[in-house]
């Protein structure tokens, strides 16, 4: 007897490929996906008694002939391509599925992630085509009403189809553009589950470890971009210290009051390997520079030790891969810690008009007002983020500080 | 497929060009139709009289109502178009970012409708 999570994992697994393959046999987005889900359902059931050594074939296997079912019931007329795949000519043999895998994960979430789409569709085709979750699982993880991911859904598919979006691995000169598009889509994922408020942390959760996986399947595939390889190494780094960040009572904990035995030093050394491997290129990008502050964060055994430095030389050049506001933000925070104080809380104030509305200025603001030992601001500043801030720990949090603060007079 | 690439750029910035510019743009657009045509993509494609000469026509309760001006007013404007065949999107936007008003303007990329029966 299989378990049911050994079983729903196996799924998860095979799910980008077999999708994939029947997208590009039966050249039909609906079918493929009603045929799989059809496949689905009778693995939940079959696969307990009888795990086959080949899911992905299994999969195909079954969903091919539910397609024809529907080929009889319609009596459709098929394309070449579909009738050798519904006459089983196409082989499915582990070894065939084995050398096409990387096209077919390709293939498919390139797709997915055209930057023709919008990045909010981007992110939810990808959990779904590619990571195999039900539209029930997206709308919990995002925070979406289920109406709403499926009419995102339907949109995205018809402009897939309709503005003549390929199915193909894109061209070697085209690889590196579309790869952005799809490093941002994944990277959103991760922080929506990051960012997952205490209520829905489990199920929010999944979304960390899923867009690690999947970008540890993109590096597999693209071995050699850096950014792919700063990107996994980001992820891991920042997901390391997920047991930290909190404590027993779900209250949120700031990095340098972390207890720094409960990061996952795994995770960091990995990143850093991955990190001197991407080096190797001399291609700096926005991901690798990310993943080199974190990694300074997480190779100090105690908050003092942090190369604030670094991470300041780090975010000057971060800023020239992207001059937002928000890492302009980090970079004061940096040069304060690193060079001066009063300089550092100039340069963040200059931002306040654009950033009004961003929680994590406020907390800045107030953290860099308390050491300069001005109350007041940082009461107000604490105060601004509370009326801001949609998280409950993340209120909560500031609270605690607010608290802190007044009981010190 | 067949995709419709409209151009919009600020037409006023454009009257500001230089003999050389206006020339050097024109050649730009003189190969850019020439090399789409060679390799059997070019359908149509023509620049339009300026803005100022926009008439827009409405029929309301029967009656042709008709005023001077576009459709609405943006900040850019319509100045041109091709009509291309392309394999999928990704060949449309290749040649959409050789049009050269690409480079200071927009090029809107439109698949075509395919009406079925027709």
């Amino acid at each position: 007897m299989t378990d049911h999570q050994t079983i729903t994992s196996k799924i998860t697994v095979a799910y980008p490929q077999v999708f994939s393959v029947l997208k590009q046999s039966l050249d039909d987005w609906q079918l493929a996906e009603d045929c799989l889900q059809d496949a689905i359902e009778k693995a939940l059931t079959h696969w307990q008694e009888f795990l086959p050594d080949n899911p992905n074939a299994w999969l195909i296997q079954v969903a091919r002939n539910k397609a024809i079912d529907h080929y009889r019931k319609h009596n459709r007329l098929q394309s070449e391509e579909q009738f050798e795949f519904l006459t089983d000519q196409n082989d499915i043999s582990e070894q065939a599925l084995k050398l096409r895998y990387k096209d077919d994960v390709l293939r498919l979430i390139f797709c997915v992630c055209h930057p023709a789409i919008n990045s909010d569709n981007q992110i939810i085709l990808t959990l779904k085509q590619v990571m195999g979750f039900t539209n029930e699982e997206i709308a919990r993880a995002l925070l979406l009403k289920i109406k709403t991911v499926e009419q995102r859904i339907t949109r995205a598919k018809k402009k897939i189809e309709v503005t003549g979006i390929p199915f193909e691995v894109p061209s070697q000169e085209n690889i590196h553009l579309r790869l952005k598009s799809v490093m941002t889509a994944v990277y959103l994922i991760f922080n929506e589950g990051y960012s997952a408020t205490s209520g829905q942390q489990l199920v929010r959760h999944d979304l960390c470890n899923e867009s690690i996986r999947l970008t540890r399947i993109l590096v597999s595939l693209i071995p050699e971009e850096p950014e792919l390889l700063g990107l996994l190494a980001l992820m891991l780094n920042i997901d390391a210290r997920k047991d930290a960040r909190a404590d027993k009572l779900g209250e949120l904990v700031l990095l340098e009051d972390q207890n720094r035995k409960l990061w996952n030093s795994q995770f960091i050394q990995e990143a850093e390997a991955l990190l001197q491997k991407a080096m190797l290129h001399k291609q700096s990008g926005p991901y690798q520079i990310q993943a080199a502050i974190a990694s300074l964060h997480n190779q100090a055994n105690t908050p003092e030790q942090t190369d604030w430095k670094q991470i300041f030389l780090l975010y000057q050049k971060l800023i020239t891969f992207s001059p937002t506001a928000i890492v302009q933000l980090n970079a004061c925070v940096a040069e304060a810690k690193a060079i001066n104080l009063h300089q550092g809380y100039e340069k963040l104030i200059l931002l306040e008009t654009e950033l009004a509305s961003y929680v994590p200025y406020h907390a800045a603001k107030a953290a860099l007002s308390m050491e300069l030992g001005d109350e007041k601001i940082a009461t107000k500043s604490f105060q601004q983020a509370i009326q801001l801030s949609q998280s409950e720990p993340e209120i909560s949090f500031f609270q605690s500080r607010l608290k802190l603060l007044s009981s010190d007079h | 497929m067949q995709y419709l690439a409209l151009i919009y750029d600020v037409e006023t910035e454009r009257q500001t060009w230089s003999e050389e510019q206006i020339q050097q743009n024109m050649d730009e657009y003189f190969s850019f139709t020439a090399e789409t045509r060679a390799n059997g993509q070019f359908i149509a494609g023509d620049a339009l009289m300026p803005v100022a000469t926009a008439t827009s026509v409405r029929v309301r309760e029967g009656e042709i109502v008709t005023t001077d001006g576009p459709f609405a007013e943006t900040k850019e404007q319509l100045g041109g178009y091709y009509l291309l065949e392309c394999k999928d999107l990704d060949e449309a936007i290749q040649l959409a970012s050789k049009i050269p008003a690409a480079r200071h303007g927009t090029i809107e990329v439109r698949p075509i409708m395919v009406l079925e029966g027709h």
